[in-house]
C-alpha cells in the first residue's frame, strides 16, 4: 500500500467541505490546515490506484488543485 | 509509544506536503515525539535551520525550524535526514586494515597505530610528510582543531579540505576584491531585490529553499527580473525572464560585456565609483576610470556575441536589466568557481555592483552560494585550508602569523612559515612518495578529486587514517585506519552557512556502538602523536568554540558575541557580532550595520580589508578553459549536482524514497546531438576523454547545449571524476570541474 503526502488546494468557502470528505475517507488522513486554503493530508492506497484516486480528489467540489510531495511504495515492493 | 516503520513514513510523507508550503509540522506528526531537538540541516550551504523530532532515543522525524531563515522549510533530504542516521553503512567500531581487510579493533590500537604511522613519517622525513584533508561538512570546531593540531601542534601546514574543490575561487574573488573573505550580504536581500543575476548556479536542485524564497519574490512582484547564465535549461532557468544560454567557457568575456552596457547606457554610478572602486590590472597596476572604459571596448556585445554563445542583443538587454534595477542581487556557484578562471569569474561579478553601487543595500550585493553546510564556516572562516590561519589571517605574512601563535601561546616565529600544499598538489605529492600520512575527516576524496586515475594510486600508497561514517564511502578502499565518528545531531556544535549564519546542531541522540566525537577523537590522536597536551586542552566542542571566539575577536570576523548561551536559545547569528547585545551583522562594510566601521566614519562605505579602503575593479580579459572542445574531443563534459542526490552520495544513498527516485547517474545530451549520433533516450552512450570513460544511460531533450554533456556527479558505481580533468586556477588552486572536453559515442 502506498503512502502519499498530498496538498490540497480548496476554495475557502469549501475547506471545512472538503476537510469533512478527507476525513470520511477510509484512504486519506488530515495533517493539517494552512491558510485556510491548504489542506496537508496523507493517502494510504495501492500505487496503481494512486493516479484515479487524485484525479477523483481534484474533481471534489471545492478543491482547485492536487499536488503530490512524497510517494513511498515499501510495501508494494 | 513506540512508531512503526508505517506510522513513521506516513509521518514523513505529511512532513514533506508542510515543507512545500513552508511551514512547520504541526498536527499529528508531533504528538509521537518525546522532544524536539534544533539543529542545522546536514546537505547544502542554505544551512536550514531544522528540528529533529526524538523518540525513545531515536531521531524519528525532521522537521524545518521556523525560527531559521528558511522559516520551516526544506526540500525532500532535509525532511528526510532520519534514516540517514540509522543506515546499516554505520561505522560504529574502529577499523584497522590486516591482510588487505578493515577488521575492527579497540580505540587504542587504531589510535596508536596511526600516531606512530605519523610520528615516524615526521621523525623521518619532516612535518611536511604529513597532512590532513578536512571537510565543509566538519564541525567548525573540527576545522579549527584540526587545523591547529597540524599547523602548530605537528609543524605542518598541508592542512587541506574539500572546500578547496567548491569555494576556494570565491575566497580568492572576494579577497581580491574586498581584501576579506565572506559575502557582503544576506539572505534577507532575496526579499528586497528586483533583479536576480543567477550565474552558474542551478538553484532550484542545489539550494531548493533559496529558489523557492526567488520565485517567491519574483511571485509577488511583477517588476522583478530574473537572469539566468546557463549553458544548460535548469529548473532554474525555466522562471528566468532572460536566460543567457552559453556556451560553457567563455562568459567572462559576457561579465565584461554587461560593464560595457552598464556604462554606455549611463547606468553606472559615478559617486559611488569615484569614493569606493579603483581599477587595477593583472598585473595589480592602478587604472583611471578612462582605462577601464578602454579596456572594455574590447568587449561590446557585439564584438564577444559570438564568443559568447548569445545575440548582441540579449547581452544588452541583461546589461539593461541589471543596471537599471533599483536592486540586483547576484548569486553563483560552482558554474563561476569551478573554473580555471574561477577567481576572475568572482571579480567580474562583483565588478558589475561596484560599477553601479549595487552593494550594501537591501537587495544589492554580490553573494556567492557555497555547496556544503559549513565550507564558509569551519574552513573559511576558521583557516582550515594550507594557505590560511583563523579569522582571515594567511600563514605567508609574519605579522598574521606572530598574533596567532601568540593567541596560540606557542613560541614567537614558532609556526611553518611556508604554506602547505593545496589539495591538487598534496594528493600528487601522496603519489610520488613525498607526503606519506593523510588524515581525513568527513570527506570522500576518493569520489570527489578530479582525474581519480592521477590521484588515487596517492590514497593507496600512503598511511590513510580516516575519520569516517559510512564504509561505503569510496576513499575507505584506500584507507588503513577507520575511526568511527559521531553523526551529525549526535554531538553538539556548530555549522556557518552561505550568508555568514552561524547555528548550532543540538546533541539530540547518543551515537551508536563506539563511535566517538570528532573533537575528542582529534585530541587523543595529537596527545599521541606528542603534541603537547597545553596545546588542545578541550573536553568538548564548546570548549573549542569558546577559544575560536577570542582567536578570531581582534579581527573583523570577531565571533566574541556568538556565544554557545546564545546559539542555544537563537536561530542563527550573523557575523561580526562583537558583543553579546549585538544582533549579527546582515550588510557588511557599512557604517551602521558593520561593526568594524565606527559610528563616525565620514563615509558611509568602507572596504576595510584593504588598506586604502576601496574595492578593486579588476580588469580581467577573457580566457578560454583548459581543454576546450576541438576535433577529436568535440563535446564539452560538465557535471553537477541533481536535486535528489547530494555530493558522493554517501547519504543520499541511504534513502529509499531517493534511490529509488534516482538510482544511477546518467548523461544529459542535447536531441540535435543526439540525432546526429543516432541516440535515443535511454540507450547507452560512452563519454571518453583524453583521462578515461565510462557509460552512461542517455536523457535526450533540450536541457543542455548542443556540444555540451552533463553528468551528475554523485554515482559511487560510475565515477565521473575520472574522466574529468585537474587543470586549476593559478589564484584559488580549485579544479576546473566545469568543462573538459570528450567524445561520445553509441555503445
Amino acid at each position: 500500500m502506498a503512502i502519499t503526502g498530498i496538498i490540497l488546494h480548496t476554495l475557502g468557502e469549501k475547506t471545512d467541505a472538503v476537510r469533512a470528505m478527507v476525513e470520511q475517507s477510509d484512504d486519506l488522513q488530515f495533517y493539517g490546515l494552512h491558510e485556510e486554503k491548504h489542506l496537508v493530508i496523507v493517502g494510504e492506497m495501492p500505487s496503481r490506484e494512486l493516479k484515479r484516486r487524485l484525479e477523483g480528489l481534484e474533481k471534489t467540489d471545492g478543491v482547485l488543485a492536487v499536488y503530490t510531495t512524497f510517494v513511498n511504495t515499501e510495501d508494494e515492493q | 509509544m513506540s512508531l512503526s516503520r508505517r506510522d513513521f513514513i506516513k509521518q514523513l510523507a505529511a512532513m514533506s506536503a508542510l515543507t512545500a508550503l513552508g511551514i512547520p509540522t504541526k498536527a499529528k506528526a508531533d504528538q509521537n515525539i518525546d522532544f524536539w531537538s534544533k539543529a542545522v540541516c546536514r546537505y547544502c550551504g542554505t544551512g536550514c535551520g531544522v528540528m529533529v523530532g526524538v523518540k525513545d532515543g531515536k531521531v524519528v522525524t525532521v522537521k524545518g525550524d521556523p525560527n531559521n531563515h528558511n522559516k520551516g522549510l526544506l526540500c525532500l533530504k532535509g525532511a528526510l535526514l532520519a534514516p540517514v542516521i540509522y543506515a546499516k553503512e554505520r561505522v560504529t567500531k574502529p577499523l584497522i586494515r590486516r591482510n588487505g581487510k578493515l577488521e575492527p579493533a579497540s580505540w587504542d590500537e587504531a589510535l596508536d597505530l596511526t600516531a606512530r604511522k605519523f610520528r615516524e613519517s615526521i621523525d623521518k622525513f619532516g612535518p611536511e610528510s604529513v597532512g590532513y584533508y578536512g571537510s565543509g561538512q566538519a564541525l567548525t570546531e573540527e576545522t579549527y582543531l584540526a587545523s591547529k593540531i597540524f599547523k602548530a601542534g605537528l609543524k605542518s601546514n598541508n592542512v587541506e579540505g574539500n572546500p578547496r574543490l567548491c569555494m576556494a575561487s570565491a575566497v580568492g574573488g572576494y579577497t581580491t576584491t574586498f581584501g576579506k573573505d565572506e559575502p557582503c550580504g544576506c539572505f534577507e536581500d532575496i526579499d528586497a531585490t528586483s533583479c536576480f543575476f543567477i550565474f552558474g548556479s542551478n538553484t532550484s536542485e542545489c539550494h531548493p529553499v533559496l529558489f523557492r524564497r526567488i520565485a517567491d519574490r519574483k511571485q509577488s512582484d511583477p517588476k522583478v527580473k530574473v537572469i539566468v547564465v546557463d549553458p544548460r535549461t535548469t529548473n532554474t532557468a525555466r522562471i528566468a525572464d532572460l536566460h543567457l544560454k552559453v556556451k560553457a567557457g567563455n562568459d567572462l568575456a559576457l561579465l565584461n560585456a554587461m560593464a560595457y552596457v552598464i556604462f554606455r547606457e549611463e547606468l553606472d554610478d559615478p559617486r559611488f565609483i569615484e569614493r569606493y572602486v579603483h581599477f587595477k590590472d593583472n598585473e595589480k597596476k592602478t587604472h583611471t576610470l578612462e582605462e577601464y572604459l578602454r579596456f572594455l571596448d574590447d568587449y561590446t556585445p557585439e564584438k564577444v556575441a559570438d564568443l559568447v554563445g548569445v545575440t548582441a542583443e540579449d547581452i544588452w538587454r541583461a546589461g539593461r536589466m541589471f543596471g537599471e534595477a533599483p536592486a540586483s542581487l547576484s548569486l553563483w556557484c560552482m558554474g563561476a568557481n569551478q573554473r580555471t578562471r574561477g577567481v576572475w569569474a568572482n571579480n567580474l561579478i562583483s565588478n558589475l555592483h561596484l560599477i553601479t553601487g549595487k552593494i550594501g543595500k537591501p537587495g544589492s550585493s554580490p553573494f556567492s552560494l557555497t555547496g556544503q553546510p559549513n565550507a564558509c564556516g569551519g574552513v573559511r572562516d576558521t583557516g582550515g585550508l594550507s594557505h590560511l590561519l583563523p579569522a582571515g589571517r594567511v600563514i605567508a605574512k609574519k605579522a598574521h602569523r606572530n598574533q596567532v601563535e601568540k593567541q596560540w601561546g606557542i613560541p614567537q616565529d614558532s609556526l611553518n612559515p611556508k604554506p602547505g600544499l593545496h589539495t591538487t598538489a598534496l594528493f600528487e605529492a601522496m603519489s610520488k612518495g613525498e607526503v606519506n600520512c593523510l588524515l581525513t575527516l568527513c570527506t570522500n576524496p576518493a569520489h570527489s578529486l578530479p582525474n581519480l586515475h592521477k590521484f588515487n594510486p596517492g590514497l593507496k600508497q600512503c598511511f590513510l587514517a580516516c575519520i569516517e561514517t559510512f564504509s561505503d564511502a569510496k576513499t575507505l578502499e584506500f584507507a588503513d585506519v577507520v575511526f568511527p565518528p559521531s553523526f551529525w545531531v549526535e554531538r553538539e556544535g556548530v555549522y556557518g552557512c552561505s550568508e555568514r549564519r552561524y547555528a548550532l546542531i543540538g546533541k539530540a541522540i547518543d551515537a551508536p556502538g563506539e563511535c566517538r566525537d570528532s573533537v575528542n577523537i582529534l585530541v587523543d590522536l595529537a596527545v599521541r602523536m606528542g603534541v603537547d597536551p597545553k596545546l588542545v586542552p578541550y573536553k568538548n566542542s564548546e570548549d573549542v568554540w569558546n577559544e575560536w571566539r577570542e582567536v578570531s575577536s581582534s579581527t573583523p570576523y570577531n565571533f566574541m558575541g556568538i556565544t554557545r548561551e546564545r546559539l542555544r536559545k537563537e536561530s542563527g547569528i550573523l557575523w561580526p557580532c562583537p558583543t553579546e547585545d549585538h544582533p549579527g551583522t546582515k550588510r557588511r562594510y557599512v557604517r551602521g550595520e558593520d561593526p568594524n566601521i565606527p559610528a563616525d566614519y565620514p563615509n558611509k562605505y568602507w572596504f576595510y580589508g584593504n588598506e586604502d579602503g576601496r574595492a578593486v575593479v579588476w580588469m580581467r580579459p577573457q580566457k578560454p578553459p583548459a581543454e576546450p572542445a576541438d576535433a577529436e574531443y568535440p563535446f564539452v563534459l560538465t557535471t553537477g549536482r541533481v536535486i535528489d542526490h547530494w555530493h558522493t552520495g554517501t547519504m543520499t544513498n541511504k534513502v529509499p524514497e531517493i534511490n529509488k527516485s534516482f538510482p544511477e547517474a546518467y548523461v544529459e545530451i542535447n536531441d540535435q546531438d543526439a540525432k546526429r549520433l543516432g541516440v535515443q533516450n535511454g540507450d547507452n552512450v560512452e563519454l571518453i576523454s583524453r583521462r578515461g570513460a565510462m557509460v552512461f544511460q542517455a536523457r535526450v531533450g533540450d536541457v543542455c547545449n548542443p556540444g555540451l554533456v552533463f553528468v551528475p556527479w554523485f554515482d559511487p558505481d560510475r565515477l565521473i571524476n575520472e574522466l574529468t580533468i585537474d587543470a586549476i586556477d593559478p589564484g584559488s588552486k580549485q579544479p576546473e570541474f566545469k568543462i573538459c572536453a570528450c567524445k561520445v559515442r553509441k555503445v
